[in-house]
Order: C-alpha cells, then sequence, then structure tokens
C-alpha cells in the first residue's frame, strides 16, 4: 500500500483518514453504507453479530399501516449468485413499528430511514401521516416491492402513479423523502423524473427485479405469488447500469449538481456484495449506496464495506465521498 | 408480537460470524457425512474476529454453514449434532449444491459459521412438576420420548446426550441404514428404530412403533409429515387423563440470514406469524400450523 501512495501526486495524498461521511437530502450518514429495507429487520437482529452502530444508517423493513402477514408457501428460492424472495411485506403495521420498533432503532446510532409501503394512496398517505409525527429522520416511499397484488410496485411502474403517490406522500410528512424506485419500470428514467418533480428529495434504487421459478416435480409455479423479486450479484451489473441512466437522465440527479440547490442525490443499490462494488456505484453518481442480499450471505459485509471503502479512498487520494462521486460517468 | 410458550426464548443467545476449520469430514451412511469443526475462529481470513471462539450451542441449535470458497450464495441451517469444548459436529445430508460443498470439504479446509442460531429443547428437568402452558402440567418424573427422522435425528441425538441416561425412550426412522445412533444406544432406556425398507429395526415408519399414551413430553425433529403425524397424535387424547404428551417439535425452513431479519422463514403458528430462525427452530406442537 505504501508503494501505491508514493505513485500518487503529493497533491492527492490524504493528511489523514478520507471523510466518508455523505450528506442525503440535509441528513448526515457517518458514512454511505446503509441497510437495505428488508435484509436488516429493525436494527436490533443483527446487534448479535456485528457493530450495527458503524452502519451509515438502516432502513426498516417496508411498513404499512395496517399488519400483513406475509405471503403463503414457499418464500425463498437461491439462484446461481441470487435470491428469489416473496416475503410480501410481512410487517407488524406502523403503530406497532413507532410504538415498539422505532425508539429501539433510533438508539442504535446510524440514521433510520422508515421504509413506507402500502395499497391504496390513501394507506400510503396516512401511514406517512403517522411517521411524520415520530422522531424518524427519514422516509423511504416504497413504490416498488413486486411481492404484493395490490400496490406496491403498481405505483412505480408508471410515471403518472409515480408521481401521484410522491405528491401525496410529500403533502402529507416534511420529513425528507426517500423514492425507492423498481427496475421493473418500462420507462425508468420518465418516472424517476415524475418522482423528482412531486417533490422527492432523493431516490433510491433499485428494488428486486421480477422473477419467476418453477417446481419441476409439480410442474407448477414454486411462489404461491407467483412472480418474486430477484436480488443479489447476479443483478448488480443492471442495477449499476439503470443509476447511470437515472443520473444523467435526470438533471436534478447528477452529481454535477451537487452542492446546489435543486440537486436530487441517488442512494444506489442492487446486488452490492463488497467495497468494490460500492465504489462502483458511487463512481457512477450515487452518493450512498444499500446493502441487502449480501448481508444474508455475509452478516460482516457491511463492516467489510466501509472498512474497503475507507482503505480505498486513502489509496487513491480522495478526502471525501464527493470527490469520487460520479468520476466515471 | 411474540408472546408465547416459555420455550420460545427470543434469540437471546451470543453469537459469532467466522471462518473456522474442518478437522474431519466422512461419510456415514450413504449421502450422509458427519463433519467436525474447530471452535476457534480460523486464522488467515480477513474476517478472523480474534475472539475467544464460537459460542457452545444449546442442544437444539443450529449454525448457517457455508464451504471456503463457495459458488452458492447463502450458508444453509444445520444443526449441531455433538460439541464440546474446541469441536462441533454437524451431520449433513448432502441434497443440494451447498451442501454436496460443505460435504466434500477436507480437514484443514474453512468453512463460514454463523451462530450459534435459534431456541432450544428444553430439558424434561426444567418443566417436571410445573404448569406449562394453556393449563397443562408436567408430572415431577414426566416419560420422555425423543424422536428423530432421517438427517433429523442428529439434534435430537445431541440433545439425549444432556439427559440422564434411562430416563427417555429414543425413536429413530429411516428410510433405509439408521445413522446417528451410536452415542445413544447405551443411554436410552429402550431405542425403537423402523426403516422403510426393513433393512434395520420394525419395517414401516414412525407410527409402527411409537404409543404417544406412554409418555408426557415428547422432542421430535424430522421431515414435515412425521412431524405433523406426531402433532396429530400427541393431539389425540389418551386414556382417561384426556390430555396427550407435550410435544416440542424442531422444525426445518428455506432461510437466508438466520438472523430473524429475512422473514423467509416464517413458520405460522396459533399465534401468528413466527420465524424459524430466531424464534425457533423448537415450536410446541399444539402451537405450530404444520
Amino acid at each position: 500500500m505504501s508503494d501505491m501512495m508514493n505513485a500518487l501526486p503529493p497533491s492527492s495524498r490524504p493528511a489523514g483518514l478520507s471523510d466518508l461521511s455523505v450528506g442525503i437530502a440535509g441528513v448526515r450518514f457517518s458514512n454511505p453504507v446503509i441497510a437495505a429495507s428488508g435484509t436488516f429487520g429493525y436494527g436490533t437482529e443483527y446487534g448479535h453479530i456485528i457493530d450495527v452502530a458503524a452502519l451509515g444508517g438502516i432502513c426498516s423493513k417496508g411498513l404499512t399501516l395496517d399488519p400483513k402477514p406475509g405471503n403463503t408457501g414457499l418464500r425463498l428460492v437461491e439462484t446461481p449468485s441470487g435470491l428469489i424472495n416473496s416475503i410480501g411485506l410481512e410487517n407488524p403495521g406502523i403503530p406497532h413499528f413507532v410504538e415498539h420498533e422505532l425508539p429501539a432503532m433510533l438508539g442504535l446510532g446510524p440514521v433510520v430511514l422508515a421504509n413506507l409501503s402500502g395499497s391504496t394512496m390513501e394507506t400510503y398517505v396516512e401511514g406517512a401521516a403517522l411517521l411524520d409525527a415520530t422522531a424518524v429522520p427519514m422516509i423511504e416511499l416504497n413504490i416498488s416491492c413486486p411481492n404484493v397484488k395490490a400496490g406496491g410496485m403498481a405505483w412505480g411502474l408508471d410515471c403518472a402513479a409515480a408521481g401521484a403517490i410522491t405528491a401525496a406522500v410529500r403533502k402529507a410528512t416534511k420529513k425528507p423523502l426517500v423514492v425507492k424506485l423498481s427496475p421493473n419500470a418500462p420507462h425508468l428514467v420518465d418516472v424517476a423524473k415524475a418522482v423528482v418533480a412531486s417533490g422527492a428529495d432523493a431516490l433510491s434504487l433499485v428494488n428486486t427485479f421480477q422473477a419467476f421459478a418453477v417446481d419441476i416435480e409439480r410442474g407448477r409455479p414454486v411462489f404461491d405469488n407467483v412472480t418474486a423479486g430477484l436480488s443479489g450479484p447476479a443483478v448488480k451489473p443492471l442495477a449499476l447500469r439503470m443509476v447511470r441512466d437515472v443520473v444523467l437522465g435526470v438533471g436534478e440527479c447528477n452529481p454535477s449538481r451537487a452542492g446546489s440547490a435543486g440537486f436530487i442525490p441517488v442512494i444506489g443499490l442492487g446486488g452490492i456484495a463488497c467495497w468494490r462494488d460500492a465504489v462502483e456505484f458511487i463512481m457512477t453518481g450515487a452518493s450512498a449506496v444499500q446493502v441487502g442480499t449480501a448481508t444474508f450471505a455475509n452478516p460482516r459485509a457491511m463492516e467489510e464495506i466501509i472498512a474497503g471503502l475507507s482503505a480505498f479512498m486513502a489509496r487513491k487520494g480522495y478526502r471525501d465521498v464527493a470527490g469520487m462521486r460520479g468520476v466515471a460517468l | 408480537m411474540r408472546c408465547g410458550s416459555p420455550h420460545s426464548s427470543s434469540d437471546a443467545f451470543p453469537r459469532i460470524a467466522c471462518a473456522v476449520s474442518v478437522r474431519s469430514c466422512r461419510e456415514i451412511a450413504p449421502a450422509v457425512y458427519e463433519i467436525v469443526v474447530d471452535r476457534a475462529p480460523a486464522s488467515g481470513f480477513p474476517d478472523g474476529t480474534g475472539r475467544a471462539g464460537v459460542p457452545a450451542p444449546e442442544p437444539g441449535q443450529f449454525y448457517m454453514l457455508r464451504a471456503r470458497p463457495s459458488a452458492v450464495l447463502l450458508g444453509r441451517p444445520i444443526s449441531v449434532y455433538l460439541s464440546d469444548e474446541s469441536s462441533i459436529t454437524f451431520l449433513i445430508l448432502k441434497k443440494g449444491r451447498g451442501t454436496a460443498e460443505l460435504c466434500g470439504l477436507r480437514a484443514g479446509d474453512a468453512l463460514d459459521l454463523v451462530g450459534p442460531i435459534g431456541n432450544r429443547f428444553v430439558p424434561p428437568a426444567e418443566l417436571a412438576g410445573g404448569a406449562y402452558a394453556d393449563g397443562r402440567t408436567v408430572p415431577p418424573n414426566p416419560r420422555v420420548a425423543l424422536i428423530g427422522g432421517g438427517i433429523g435425528v442428529a439434534p435430537v441425538a445431541g440433545f439425549s446426550l444432556s439427559l440422564p441416561a434411562a430416563s427417555f425412550d429414543f425413536y429413530a426412522s429411516f428410510r433405509t441404514a439408521p445413522y446417528g445412533l451410536d452415542r445413544v444406544s447405551g443411554r436410552a432406556a429402550s431405542v425403537f428404530v423402523t426403516t422403510e425398507d426393513g433393512s434395520a429395526g420394525v419395517r414401516g415408519m414412525l407410527p409402527a412403533v411409537f404409543e404417544p399414551s406412554l409418555y408426557d413430553l415428547v422432542y421430535a425433529c424430522g421431515p414435515t409429515p412425521m412431524l405433523r403425524y406426531v402433532k396429530e397424535t400427541c393431539a389425540a387424547p389418551t386414556g382417561p387423563s384426556g390430555a396427550g404428551p407435550i410435544a416440542f417439535l424442531s422444525l426445518e425452513e428455506h432461510m437466508a440470514c438466520g438472523a430473524g431479519a429475512c422473514l423467509g422463514c416464517t413458520v405460522r403458528t396459533v399465534n401468528g406469524n413466527r420465524r424459524c430462525c430466531v424464534d425457533g427452530p423448537v415450536f410446541d406442537s399444539s402451537e405450530v400450523l404444520l
């Protein structure tokens, strides 16, 4: 490592450790690594295994106004370098979350994002109002869950629907609002534009890819809900390309706008499993990243990504994340 | 939301995620491997934690295991067979790619381990002479049956080693050649073996030998149809006392995280959804919907 450091021009040599902190819509994260929704429970589940306080942020499990039991039947199928899930937004409902899960979650240290899902516009708006009355610093609006019959991803496939739901939730809360987009939208950049125009403060992309699996012994779909969501390393190159499309296609999301009013940062996710993957997303214009499936495979994945990012930035002389953001565009 | 009977501790045990070394791996029956791993984290891996070692498992707990290197994404949930101060022994059925990798490991190879995970088999001594849930009681000297079906024999056989000798009967059902019973035979009051092909013990399956009215407490692990039978037969009224034995079932589900976070291993119960990994794997048979 010292050889590589010496190879850098003196001006780019770090004086000390690189600054990993990032600001997203006015909220400060100690580092750009966030646990993705649905993969980290409410943050406390992994407290026995890793140092949860070291994370930049934690997205809650997808929350709906009323409790949801989730889908019946088999919920998980592993594929080559991927995982198909059909959880179906199993959650205790927002009132229960606010009373029983959120207080402990807020005490963990990382920035908490409440992942808000729903079926009808009314349930989204009512859920947003309940979250608005809490101390949660940020809301991630989930219009991209592929595993529920009503609502969910349906809101995120179409520009008009995505804009309408974002505008309605925007009215219901003053909290910084991240909108989580679906890779299954036929025109993702247009959906991103609609969401930005309707009041999103940041975007996160992408949620899982709609997938299908067959039980060949029984000659029928594996999942009771028929289709399900694919995540994991298999989707990373696709997700990365979609982040690129959005930061290049939506003016407000372009890193060249960073620092100016109206900049809408992008949080990249999809198959990130190691620090190199995280660097790729940041170099493609993401201000932060989310890690999900990798945590299942390796509970220490996010700790390793943070350490790896820090070492890489020091080696390359990046003083902060912004200096690396979008350099590959 | 996680109310429940006294046996369902919710993940109160310390866990570790690290690489450990394989001491030995051998095939003990067709497609069944016994693999012994160190409890000390393997050195030379970037995630070697330097912590003292893998916490000791309680009977009934399991670990997520994945070979190193591995072509699969996720660890596989594997029950503990035996453990001592320095090692843990698993029995693994070679079933798919993940277990095939584990069964192909050799002494000196490394594997990734997370655990111990889950609740435990609550021993009869802790339940004896006391009130259980739903008005049920356990007599001071409960009559105990342990039941293992196929690879499910591993955690039950391991559990039996923590019980006083001759304090339990052991039932083991296999398709063909029995395994995992070496340490049980000398300690159980009686051992009943069934094989579907009649190659050992009684020809047939568990119902050919099991009589629930003889017991107050039953502990079982095995394929779902067998557990369904245990649940139903133990729920049926037996004799003048009315109630059948209290039965604890160790369940198996597909799992991703083994941490209670992904909700992929949900078990349906009369008290709503529970997570097999951390609310289980051991459930009261009267609670779980199979």
